[in-house]
């Protein structure tokens, strides 16, 4: 990275920004500023289901100067209560957000991510 | 179509009972002993490992199987189509990998590798086959030459654990290794709509509230496949099972060390129990 570059960048989704995107194109939209060198914030935690099928397409496109992501999940403690909601909206295809919040980040710049259910704490190093 | 079929197949046994065999998913995060565990397994009830163990990150590299393992808890059988799961991770990175010793005998031929091995790993292999343990290197190294097949011979060398590390991975074979890895771990999430019970191994010296963990057990519990959470190393001082049944405290745990194959009686009553059985 050029020294002009060493600069860290952190971009803040709010969940209307993701509104009405597929699970896909959601990953594609948020693989595509990490590739970046971007960190990505989101106002919601987003769910088990999502966050696996971003790790999957991460995956996908890991390569030498792409080794892969870190991703925090931080859900408030009524989870639980939107999840059974959603399993409901599930069968007429709609869904309500999680309460909480996501990040997203090239492991080549996070390089690590402590956690406990109510904080986390990430060190990166551009 | 296969998922799709062993949902309803599932769904069938979950009705009308009668469940005889169980698929069983080991997953967790790189090094945590999965196949270690699988290998206690699978040598315990059929005599046989299932796959290579080492501490070098992503050994594990593809699903390993083994087949119609025969398990008796109590009064009960139980029969196990085990799976042997590459770790799960969200990056892996080449470079981590240049960091490790390669394995020198991979790809070698059986008089490549029985000269390449010390003297004390040739009496390991004698011993182990019951053969005449010669006091010369080159008589003792003919001998199990002239004894094992090629197969019976990896077969040893993975039972035995015997391997020989000299030199770092070159960077073409850690970028070989690297995309092997994320090829499997792609194998392992697909999996994850096939198996029937998972085994979520997490190494207990090490803190268990990590992403990878929560995102397994979150996936599990949304497709509502019974889990039981394997708490392993317990065979090290600084291990801590308690930290792991504060972090999941919804969900079973069982302490094991599949190293010294403690308490794996109470974690196939737990598979069991947890798989209606």
């Amino acid at each position: 990275m050029a020294e002009k570059d060493k600069k860290l960048k952190i971009d803040f989704l709010s969940l209307e920004g993701l509104d009405g995107k597929t699970t896909n194109e959601k990953a594609k939209m948020i693989l595509d500023k990490i590739a970046n060198d971007r960190i990505v914030v989101i106002d919601t935690a987003i769910p088990a289901d999502e966050e696996l099928n971003l790790v999957e397409m991460t995956l996908k496109n890991v390569g030498d100067k792409f080794p892969g992501i870190e991703v925090c999940v931080l859900p408030r403690k009524s989870k639980h209560i939107y999840e059974l909601v959603n399993k409901v909206l599930k069968t007429i295809n709609k869904q309500v957000a999680i309460p909480g919040l996501t990040l997203i980040g090239p492991s080549r710049i996070i390089k690590q991510i402590r956690r406990n259910p109510d904080s986390f704490s990430i060190f990166a190093e551009v | 179509m296969h998922s799709v079929l062993h949902k309803v197949r599932r769904l069938f046994e979950r009705f009308f009972g009668g469940r005889k065999t169980i698929r069983l998913g080991i997953y967790g995060e790189p090094n945590t002993g999965k196949t270690t565990l699988a290998n206690r397994i699978s040598l315990d009830w059929l005599g046989e490992p299932v796959g290579k163990v080492s501490e070098v990150p992503h050994e594990t590299r593809e699903v390993q199987k083994k087949e119609h393992i025969e398990v008796k808890v109590g009064s009960k059988k139980l029969i196990i189509n085990l799976l042997d799961m590459p770790g799960l991770a969200t990056k892996v990175d080449y470079k981590d990998l240049m960091k490790y010793k390669d394995d020198d005998l991979e790809g070698k031929t059986k008089e490549q590798i029985l000269s390449a091995l010390p003297q004390e790993d040739l009496r390991k292999i004698a011993d182990y086959h019951k053969m005449e343990v010669h006091s010369s290197k080159k008589k003792l190294a003919d001998a199990i030459s002239k004894q094992l097949g090629d197969a019976e011979f990896k077969k040893t060398l993975l039972s035995l654990n015997i391997r020989k590390r000299t030199k770092k991975f070159t960077m073409s074979k850690a970028k070989a290794r690297a995309k092997e890895a994320t090829e499997g771990i792609i194998e392992a999430i697909k999996w994850l709509d096939s198996v029937d019970t998972v085994l979520v191994l997490m190494d207990a010296t090490k803190d268990p509230y990590t992403q990878v963990n929560l995102m397994l057990i979150g996936n599990l519990e949304a497709k509502k496949i019974p889990l039981v959470i394997v708490a392993n190393k317990t065979d090290l001082a600084e291990a801590s099972v308690d930290r792991i049944k504060e972090s999941f405290e919804n969900h079973p745990v069982v302490s094991i060390s599949a190293l010294r194959g403690d308490n794996l009686d109470n974690l196939y009553k737990a598979i069991a129990e947890h798989s209606k059985i």
